[in-house]
């Protein structure tokens, strides 16, 4: 991961500076930020800290290429944290040349790419690897190397993409919170493909807009981005969870329906992976009230049902769950914004977890978010039972260019 | 004398019409033509201009005249009968820069909104039933920034006299929202009669309290045929904020079309 990391540094750098010789403007934006979190409880294993200090840096070059009818969008991330060295990382999250023509376009490079509609976890969503050293909910996502190319018609678009690089999944450290109890062996990964990450993986989305429907159908084969945790035993001792990468095909459906107010989403993915076949998805909706309490702000009441078919399988956190939200919008000068999101174990009472996000705008430079995770489980069977000590508050102040 | 009547739409930016409460006793004002037909001819003279584009700067003012800037670019395309697409491009303040808004509006039925974050790469269809929600924090709603189409309103033509800012005759003309969730009783809106231009528009919350009022000014011609306001001012009276909404850089005929406003599109923009 790290060669990879270097290569993809030098030979991005390098198509960077060559296009900037004959590029004719170039846009430079992006974020700093400083992160500090407190975990509330004592931690599972002495060596975990309480507070947690961290800065990052993600600027955004965006370049047009004019000489080759092209743009070139460069966007590196870097994190240094004071406790856990996973954290003290580095990804191009972007670095990607498109050509952009009236019924195509054609991307290279290192790309981020979304499927999905849903609110709570995102099923279908599966090009880029999810880091969970960012994110306790894996909504931030390492780049992926690409090639993609987009075919408009009047019948939807068609995307294309081969993926020629695999991207291990990154958890925090052995010095982090937020982590299973045995650390994860992240540098020795087992894979099902003999090319293991140097397999090329391939995927299909078609999309499009019906009135009031907006529908995904894609189509993915290559190794599943979401590995199987193998307790590995060293001497006699558990030496830690050894990350293992099966083949996967998924067949994926994402449905938005939209009526008045109300939102209607629903994501299903059918996978094929280690001969089983299963089916995972998400399916709820959004309903949003307008200028509550007679004031300019809205409110949206989301309900997400998540289900997964690996009814036997402890890792997979949303087999039975349900996902209730609001969302408040101040709709202000300040942008202010507090989301409220709680998960609950449909087969255990006592298992749930959430989430409150809030972010304000401080001035025309100047954000600050506020974030708080909280984790309940009695049962050693429940994959939240490794963060039942693991509540915390993050607060971020960030400064935008 | 014959009718005409220009639209105002600015930047997927509205405006207008307007209000004025017959009082009781008070006649209804006798002329030869009415309410619908200074409406109709307003729309008339501003049609056929196709798509167009431009920069917007929204500076918002709080009681205390503190400002806070907003920038985003325009794209805007005309469709007859019916309401226009408009794709919102925000570059200023930084937290927002790339974040982008396509509506498709209609007259009777709710607009298609969607929403594209660009840090997630993320396309989100939105609801749209807000229309008199506040726009990016300003004084301007939803409802007052999209396209003037006749039929969103009822008319009553409720006087003439001297325009507010400009030495010209208007005609004042009240506008009461037909669409549903619009937030505004009524508009009083004043159109001047020789180019058809609204001069000046007061709006009435669901109260009837005079809530807003929008000033037009700095109209410029294009095309030698479609005027534009180059500066909008809308102060609220109730909570004594106001936003001007300065446009730029206005261009038309730039051979835009559907696709150009099909949600796809947002994953182009960068």
């Amino acid at each position: 991961m790290r060669l990879f990391s270097i290569h993809m540094w030098a030979g991005v750098l390098g198509a960077a500076l060559l296009g900037s010789s004959f590029c004719h403007a170039t846009e430079f934006r992006g974020e700093l930020g400083i992160q500090q979190r407190f975990f509330s409880q004592s931690p599972l294993q002495s060596d975990q800290p309480d507070w947690q200090t961290s800065v990052y840096a993600e600027p955004e070059w965006l370049i047009d290429l004019s000489g080759i009818g092209a743009d070139f969008t460069f966007r590196p991330f870097l994190r240094w944290d004071s406790e856990d060295a996973e954290r003290r990382s580095a990804d191009i999250r972007e670095g990607l040349l498109r050509w952009t023509r009236q019924d195509w376009d054609l991307s290279l490079g290192i790309g981020q790419v979304f499927w999905g509609q849903m609110e709570s976890i995102n099923p279908v969503d599966l090009i880029n690897q999810r880091d969970y050293r960012e994110e306790v909910d894996g909504k931030t996502k390492l780049g992926q190397p690409m090639v993609s190319l987009a075919l408009w018609q009047s019948w939807g678009t068609t995307t294309f993409y081969v993926l020629p690089y695999f991207r291990e999944r990154p958890y925090p450290g052995r010095d982090g919170r937020l982590r299973p109890m045995l650390p994860v062996l992240q540098d020795d990964p087992i894979y099902e493909d003999d090319d293991e990450a140097r397999a090329i993986d391939g995927a299909v989305r078609w999309n499009h807009t019906l009135g009031n429907l907006d529908i995904g159908l894609s189509w993915f084969n290559g190794t599943t981005r979401e590995p199987l945790l193998i307790p590995v035993i060293a001497e006699g001792e558990p030496a830690g969870l050894q990350p293992y990468y099966p083949l996967l095909t998924q067949w994926g459906l994402d449905l938005l329906y939209i009526h008045n107010a109300w939102i209607w989403k629903l994501e299903a993915a059918y996978r094929d992976q280690q001969d089983e076949e299963f089916l995972t998805m998400v399916g709820g909706f959004e309903r949003t009230l307008h200028a509550v309490l007679d004031s300019t702000a809205d409110l949206g009441v989301l309900l997400e049902y998540q289900y997964d078919g690996r009814r036997n399988n402890t890792q997979i956190l949303p087999q039975n769950d349900l996902f209730l939200g609001f969302r408040l919008a101040f709709n202000d000068t300040s942008g202010t914004e507090v989301l409220l999101g709680v998960t609950q174990d449909m087969d255990d009472d006592d298992a749930r977890y959430g989430f409150i996000k809030s972010s304000r705008r401080i001035n025309e430079h100047w954000t600050w978010d506020l974030k708080a995770w909280w984790f309940s489980t009695d049962q050693s069977s429940q994959p939240l039972y490794s963060f039942r000590r693991d509540d915390f508050v993050e607060f971020s102040v960030k400064y935008h260019f | 004398m014959k009718l005409s009547v220009p639209v105002l739409t600015l930047c997927g930016l509205i405006a207008t019409f307007t209000d004025v409460t017959v009082a009781q006793g008070e006649t209804k004002f006798e002329t030869a033509y009415t309410g619908l037909e200074i409406a109709q001819e307003r729309k008339r003279r501003d049609t056929g201009w196709k798509d167009y584009t431009a920069n917007t700067t929204m500076v918002l003012r709080n009681a205390h005249g503190e400002e806070s800037r907003r920038v985003l670019s325009v794209k805007v395309l005309e469709v007859e009968d019916e309401g226009d697409k408009s794709l919102n491009v925000f570059s200023y303040p930084n937290d927002v820069k790339g974040t982008a808004l396509l509506s498709v509006t209609y007259i009777e039925q709710n607009d298609d909104q969607w929403l594209y974050l660009p840090a997630l790469k993320r396309t989100k269809r939105i609801a749209s039933a807000n229309q008199s929600g506040p726009f990016m924090g300003s004084e301007f709603s939803y409802e007052d920034l999209t396209s003037f189409e006749v039929a969103k309103y009822n008319y009553d033509l409720i006087g003439e006299e001297s325009c507010p800012e400009v030495e010209a005759a208007c005609f004042k003309l009240q506008a009461t929202p037909t669409y549903d969730n619009s937030g505004y009783q009524k508009l009083v809106i004043w159109i001047d009669q020789e180019h058809y231009r609204p001069q000046k528009a007061d709006f009435y919350d669901l109260r009837g309290n005079h809530l807003k009022t929008l000033m037009y000014r700095e109209y410029q011609r294009y095309n030698d045929q479609f005027w534009r306001p180059h500066l909008l001012v809308m102060t609220n009276h109730q909570t004594g904020k106001s936003t001007d909404l300065v446009t730029s850089d206005i261009a038309f005929g730039n051979g835009l079309s559907d696709r150009d406003f099909h949600p796809n599109i947002l994953t182009r923009l960068r």
